[in-house]
């Protein structure tokens, strides 16, 4: 039960991270390294606030509004000018991104190379029932990834945004045609997707008490996997996938300890995931 | 503007000036003997690369002060292994083979070390090991000698800690999955194991894991009396601070890879009451102890010093008590010096001998973190302990 709790803690993380990369894939059709970028950039926009103010919640909306900015940043100055170009230059220059984001962060005067504490003072109080005790902050991730999931939904299926992002997903050109600004459209889906990424960033450093240069390196293969295990760009997908890959990787290494590196594990699941189900778990087919 | 020819001939020649300044720095002259230091200055171990790098400033500082080595001055290079044991390998070879180094000392990791000790005793160089706890480095070669405590001696400590002085009964480990941690259960399991107490549960873990609550809940499970948990501080403080979040109530013990201020910054609160194996005794009154720590905190700039430091510090004294004894940088004759030195009263981690193995000999040493800060906890003198067999 302990680690049912633990894992839906360290799900919320990975959900908050894949979703908006679901989320571009499902409307610009770009493999989104750099988002993995945008995460670090989050939690270190998340730490200085969290420094300077004592708190979570401030840091959290820091690391979105930070995440939003850079996600936009990269869109508009790497993307945008390679949209018409085979799917392979985006990845390349965002895989490009993403290095050079690491390795910026490790100057000492961003990050260095050390990691720091960030050891926030739970800004929920500790639940405890019986044997199973969930701590103040990891009730706060939880909380924080159950409210922008909702607020995603409601902007997903009640917004005129939420219905041009679902119109372009479904065919970019024929919703450009039909009158929907494209641009603007991608612009804030751009920006709504990497908000989340950053605060997954502020979120996973505050659960696990550091923030450090090279935290994206993981995620940044990882969120893939989460994306693809739910059926590229299927968002709900994706929140399931999500959740399951932290739960099984608590649940395994809790029972069997480390039978095999926890990373490859995720890969091990897609690989079979994939012999069943080539378009992941909720894919829809391609027509 | 482009280059007109002779600001491309200034270029060459300032360039090739450079390199020949470069050229005649490096090695030593008739006047200078020279140290070099490999450690590892990027990475995830920079922390202790930084550390490494003060202490062996520090050490080289202290004999120029005291006259130099036999009338001559001792030079120090510094070498970033990047925490890559290729690059260990690479760099020793530099050392030896072009730059001329006359001693070489380690302030690395023993994967690094390890890949660097058989270049260095093949080339018939003096290597001192600074807090690198793999057996095998030793091996290598006559050599090769090291100040810190071998692993198989460190476990034995720590399953002494465990089991006399926390009188535990059962007890859970979570090692880190390298070397380090291979080693220092290899001999703490055996120990704990022959004192009558039971392993109830064990894991291992990758270096860089930063979720330990599967782990720790796993092992809670099985009710442990102790938590023996040998890692860095950065897996340390996580465990530490996860312990705490879980409710885990068993004795956590660490190893000298949580001997670092930084395990306190990063554990805060959660860090009161672990008690690790280490080598430096912040509570000792010898005065070489409180003058280096003063002297350490003075050089880096307010960080406390910590085992590694000590260590590091230690290896560079040695290597000029050897130059200083055997009155030049001849290998057989520094190795002879080091086989006949008897005086280690200017080192910091209280040595009392080199075994027959080359390795540092002293009294085991268990610290407490009270307040935010590591204090004395206990110390162990049998030889059945604190000795290799």
């Amino acid at each position: 039960m302990q680690d049912l709790v633990s894992g839906i803690a360290l799900g919320s993380t990975y959900v908050l991270l894949a979703i908006g990369l679901s989320m571009i894939y499902g409307i610009l059709r770009i493999i989104h390294v750099a988002h993995a970028g945008v995460y670090v950039i989050g939690a270190w926009a998340g730490y200085l606030v969290w420094r300077s103010t004592g708190s979570l919640l401030l840091a959290v909306i820091a690391g979105a509004v930070a995440g939003a900015v850079a996600g936009v940043a990269v869109l508009q100055l790497v993307y945008r000018p390679m949209l018409d170009k085979p799917r392979y230059v985006p990845l390349i220059a965002s895989v490009g991104v993403f290095i050079l984001v690491a390795d910026l962060m490790a100057k000492p005067w961003l990050l260095g190379p050390n990691p720091h504490q960030m050891n926030v003072k739970p800004p929920l109080p500790a639940l405890r029932v019986g044997d199973i005790g969930v701590s103040g902050t990891a009730l706060f991730v939880v909380l924080t990834a159950a409210l922008l999931l909702v607020m995603l939904w409601l902007v997903f299926s009640r917004t005129q945004v939420g219905l041009r992002w679902q119109a372009i997903a479904a065919d970019r050109e024929l919703a450009g045609a039909s009158g929907i600004d494209v641009n603007r459209a991608v612009l804030s889906n751009f920006a709504f997707g990497s908000a989340l990424a950053g605060a997954a960033g502020v979120a996973y450093a505050a659960y696990t008490g550091s923030v450090f240069a090279t935290m994206g390196d993981v995620p940044s293969y990882k969120a893939f996997v989460v994306v693809v295990l739910g059926g590229l760009g299927n968002v709900w997908g994706t929140v399931v996938a999500g959740f399951g890959l932290a739960l099984l990787e608590t649940l395994l290494i809790a029972n069997f300890g480390y039978l095999l590196p926890r990373d490859a594990l995720a890969f091990i699941v897609l690989i079979l995931v994939l012999m069943v189900r080539p378009r992941g778990l909720f894919g829809r087919a391609v027509a | 503007m482009k280059p007109t020819p002779l600001i491309r001939a200034a270029a060459a020649l300032a360039l090739a000036l450079g390199l020949v300044g470069c050229g005649g720095d490096a090695g030593s002259g008739d006047d200078t003997y020279t140290i070099g230091l490999f450690t590892p200055l990027t990475g995830f171990a920079a922390g202790d690369g930084k550390s490494s790098r003060t202490a062996a400033k520090l050490g080289v500082d202290k004999l120029n002060a005291d006259g130099g080595i036999g009338g001559k001055k001792l030079a120090l290079k510094v070498y970033d292994d990047a925490s890559k044991p290729d690059q260990a390998a690479t760099l020793v070879r530099k050392m030896i083979q072009q730059d001329g180094v006359d001693v070489v000392v380690s302030g690395s990791y023993s994967a690094q070390t390890r890949a660097a000790a058989p270049i260095v005793a093949r080339a018939d160089k003096l290597m001192v090991v600074g807090y690198a706890v793999d057996p095998s480095i030793t091996e290598a070669g006559e050599s090769i000698w090291r100040v810190g405590e071998l692993a198989s001696i460190q476990g034995k400590v720590g399953g002494e800690l465990v089991t006399k002085n926390l009188a535990a009964k059962r007890v859970a480990i979570l090692q880190v999955d390298n070397d380090f941690g291979a080693s220092l259960v290899a001999a703490f399991r055996p120990y704990v194991e022959s004192k009558g107490a039971q392993v109830v549960y064990r894991t291992k873990y990758p270096l860089d894991e930063k979720d330990y609550r599967p782990i720790l809940s796993a092992a809670n499970k099985a009710r442990p009396d102790v938590i023996y948990a040998p890692g860095y501080y950065n897996n340390g403080a996580d465990i530490l601070k996860q312990a705490k979040e879980l409710g885990v109530t068993a004795q956590i013990v660490g190893v000298e890879g949580y001997d670092s201020p930084n395990l306190i910054e990063l554990a805060g609160q959660a860090a009161d009451g672990v008690i690790i194996t280490t080598e430096l005794n912040r509570d000792s009154e010898s005065d070489v102890v409180q003058s280096f720590i003063t002297d350490y905190e003075k050089a880096s700039g307010g960080r406390p010093a910590d085992a590694v430091a000590a260590e590091v510090y230690d290896a560079v004294i040695i290597a000029g008590k050897a130059l200083d004894d055997a009155g030049g940088a001849d290998t057989e004759k520094l190795v002879g010096a080091l086989e006949n030195l008897d005086d280690f009263s200017d080192t910091t981690t209280e040595i009392t001998k080199f075994d027959a193995e080359r390795n540092a000999i002293r009294p085991g040493l268990a610290q407490v973190v009270k307040n935010g800060e590591f204090q004395f906890y206990a110390s162990f003198d049998d030889p059945a302990v604190i000795e290799a067999g």
